[in-house]
C-alpha cells in the first residue's frame, strides 16, 4: 500500500513538467531573486529497534530488529539569491516518522480465529534548523539546483511492541511479549539533492541525508514469556552519548513566493 | 488546487497505513484446533441461556400451542397439511413434564423427562460445536441447526461422485429457551430435493410452526379438548408415550439413509405403535 502511495506522489512529481500541473502559481516567479518557501515530502529511512530479543513459537525478535520509518516533513523558510545562480537557503522542518504493521495469526484456513497477533508501532518525530547553499541552472522547461545542506535538531522516538498467543492444549501453551522503548536524540544532518523548479515556483526535491543521531535518553519497559522462561524489566538512562548513524531519503514538492 | 490537497491526502495516508500482515498457523485437521473450536463455541452466552429449557418450572401449566405443518411445492403456495394442539398438561419439575398432543380424533400424552430434555441440549450443543456436524446459527435465544440426510436412488460408480440420482432431505430445526426442548420439533422446516445429475427435479418443503393457542375460547376445543368425545361425537382415543432420545445422538452432515424420518433427535415410543403416527 505504502509503495503505491509513494509511486502515486512520484508521478505527480514527475506531472510537474507539464504546462498545466497545477492551477495556482505566480508566472512572475523569478529564479535569482529572494524567495520565501514551503516545503512538504516524504521521509524515508531504516532504524534499529534497542529491544531485548525474543524467540517465540510464532514470532521472533532479533538482536537488531530493524524498522522502515516513512512519514511526512514539512519545512518553511527563505531562500536568499546571492549572485549569479548561487542562493542560500535557511529553513526550520519538522517530521514524523512511523512504521505501523501487524501480523494476525489465523489458527487456519477454515478456522478464523486469532490465536496469535503481533502489534508493532514504531515512531519518530522531530524538528531541525537548516541551512543549504543552492545552484540554480536554468533551462528552458524548468530549472535544476542542486543543493547541499547541514541541519541540526532534536527528535524523540517511541516504540511499542506487542505479541501475544493464546496457547493451544497440551502444547503450545500461551507467551507473549511486550516492549516499550522511548529515545531522545540530538540531530545533525548533512544533505545532498536538487530541486526541479517550473516556471511557476513549485518544484519537487530529491535528497539523501547521513544523519548522526545522538542517543542522549533512553527509556525501556519490557516483560515477556515463552515457552521455557519469562523475564521483565525496565531501564531508565540519562545523559548518554551514544552515537547512531543513518541514511535517510526524501522526496517532495515546495512553493517559492 | 485539488491536486495539491490531493497530494498532501496522500502523503498524510502514508503514516496512516496499517499494514497487517495475515497467515495461517496450524493445519485445519489439527485436533488440538478442533478442541479450541470447540471450547470457543461454547463460550457462546447462547450454550448457557439454553440450558434454561431443562428448568421446567419455567413454563406454564395447561399453556397451549397451536402446531401446524403446511407444504408448499416449488414455488407454489403453502397448504395446511395438520393442525394439533399442542398442551403443556402436567409439570413435575426436576423430573418430567408432559405434553399433550389434541388430533381430531386422538389425544398422545408424551412423558418428557428432564434427563431427555438435558440430552437434547447436550446433542445439539455438541453437534453445533462439533466440526462438520450440524450447520448452525445461533441467537440470543435460539439455537437454529440443520443437516443433510440423503436416500439413494441410484447410486454412484465413484464414491468420490455425487449418485445421479438420489434424494435429498435437509431438516432445519429451532431449540429455543422460551420453548421446553421437546418443541423443537414442533418448530422448523423440511425441504426435500429430487436430484438427477445434480440437478434438482422437484421440491417439497413442508413448515412446522406453532403459536399461541387461546384455550378459553370453546372455537377452539377441537384442539385444546383432552377428554371426553371428539367434536364428531365419537370418544377420543388416548394414548401415553414415553420419549426416546435417539441413539444416533449427532447426525453427520452427510448422512445417507434409507429413513428421512429418523432426522429426529427424540422418538416417541413405544406404549403403542400409534405413538409413531405424531413423527414427521
Amino acid at each position: 500500500m505504502k509503495f503505491l502511495i509513494g509511486l502515486l506522489l512520484s508521478l505527480f512529481s514527475l506531472n510537474i513538467f507539464a504546462n498545466d500541473f497545477m492551477e495556482f502559481g505566480n508566472e512572475e516567479y523569478l529564479a535569482k531573486e529572494s524567495n520565501w518557501f514551503i516545503e512538504l515530502g516524504a521521509k524515508y529511512y531504516r532504524w534499529d529497534l534497542d529491544i531485548p530479543p525474543y524467540n517465540g513459537v510464532h514470532h521472533d525478535i532479533g538482536n537488531d530488529e530493524k524498522v522502515s520509518l516513512l512519514g511526512p516533513e514539512l519545512a518553511f523558510g527563505a531562500e536568499i539569491h546571492l549572485f549569479a545562480g548561487l542562493s542560500f537557503s535557511l529553513k526550520g522542518r519538522g517530521f514524523y516518522v512511523s512504521e505501523i504493521t501487524g501480523e494476525l495469526g489465523k489458527a487456519s484456513e477454515d478456522f478464523d480465529y486469532d490465536l496469535a497477533k503481533v502489534d508493532s508501532d514504531a515512531s519518530m518525530y522531530g524538528g531541525e534548523g537548516a541551512a543549504s547553499l543552492n545552484y540554480t541552472f536554468v533551462t528552458s522547461l524548468v530549472e535544476i539546483q542542486p543543493f547541499a545542506e547541514v541541519a541540526v535538531g532534536t527528535a524523540q522516538s517511541y516504540n511499542n511492541i506487542k505479541y501475544t498467543f493464546e496457547g493451544l492444549s497440551p502444547s503450545p501453551t500461551a507467551e507473549f511479549y511486550k516492549a516499550k522503548l522511548t529515545e531522545k536524540f540530538i540531530t545533525r544532518k548533512l544533505t545532498l539533492g536538487f530541486n526541479v523548479i517550473s516556471k511557476y515556483g513549485i518544484y519537487s526535491y530529491f535528497k539523501a541525508s547521513a544523519e548522526t543521531l545522538t542517543l542522549k535518553e533512553r527509556k525501556l519497559n519490557y516483560s515477556w514469556e515463552d515457552q521455557s522462561s519469562s523475564d521483565s524489566g525496565s531501564v531508565d538512562e540519562k545523559d548518554l552519548n551514544k552515537e547512531i548513524s543513518i541514511t535517510t531519503y526524501a522526496i517532495g514538492f515546495g512553493y517559492l513566493f | 488546487m485539488q491536486k495539491l490537497s490531493l497530494i498532501i491526502l496522500l502523503l498524510l495516508s502514508l503514516v496512516s497505513c496499517r499494514e497487517v500482515e495475515e497467515k495461517f498457523l496450524y493445519d485445519k485437521d489439527d485436533p488440538r484446533l478442533l478442541e479450541l473450536e470447540r471450547a470457543k463455541c461454547l463460550e457462546e452466552k447462547i450454550y448457557d441461556e439454553i440450558k434454561l429449557v431443562n428448568d421446567f418450572s419455567r413454563y406454564t401449566l395447561n399453556k397451549s400451542y397451536l402446531f401446524k405443518r403446511t407444504s408448499k411445492i416449488g414455488t407454489g403456495t403453502d397448504s395446511t397439511e395438520a393442525q394439533w394442539g399442542v398442551v403443556i398438561s402436567a409439570i413435575n419439575p426436576g423430573v418430567s413434564m408432559t405434553v399433550s398432543i389434541r388430533k381430531p380424533q386422538e389425544v398422545y400424552h408424551l412423558t418428557y423427562s428432564l434427563a431427555d430434555s438435558e440430552a437434547i441440549v447436550d446433542i445439539v450443543t455438541n453437534g453445533t460445536c462439533a466440526k462438520d456436524k450440524y450447520k448452525k446459527t445461533v441467537t440470543e435465544t435460539t439455537i437454529k441447526f440443520s443437516h443433510v440426510l440423503r436416500r439413494i436412488i441410484e447410486a454412484s460408480t465413484d464414491p468420490d461422485v455425487d449418485p445421479p440420482r438420489y434424494d435429498e432431505y435437509t431438516r432445519n430445526f429451532y431449540l429455543n429457551t422460551e420453548f421446553p426442548a421437546l418443541f423443537y420439533y414442533f418448530k422448523g422446516s423440511i425441504v426435500e430435493k429430487k436430484i438427477q445429475n445434480g440437478n434438482s427435479t422437484s421440491t417439497t418443503t413442508y413448515t412446522h410452526s406453532l403459536s399461541d393457542l387461546d384455550c378459553t375460547n370453546s372455537d377452539n376445543n377441537k384442539y385444546c379438548r383432552l377428554t371426553g368425545n371428539a367434536e364428531n361425537g365419537t370418544a377420543l382415543e388416548i394414548y401415553n408415550c414415553t420419549t426416546v432420545i435417539s441413539s444416533s445422538t449427532i447426525y453427520t452432515l452427510e448422512n445417507i439413509s434409507d429413513n428421512a424420518s429418523e432426522a429426529s433427535l427424540v422418538k416417541f415410543t413405544p406404549s403403542t405403535d400409534k405413538c409413531n403416527t405424531i413423527l414427521f
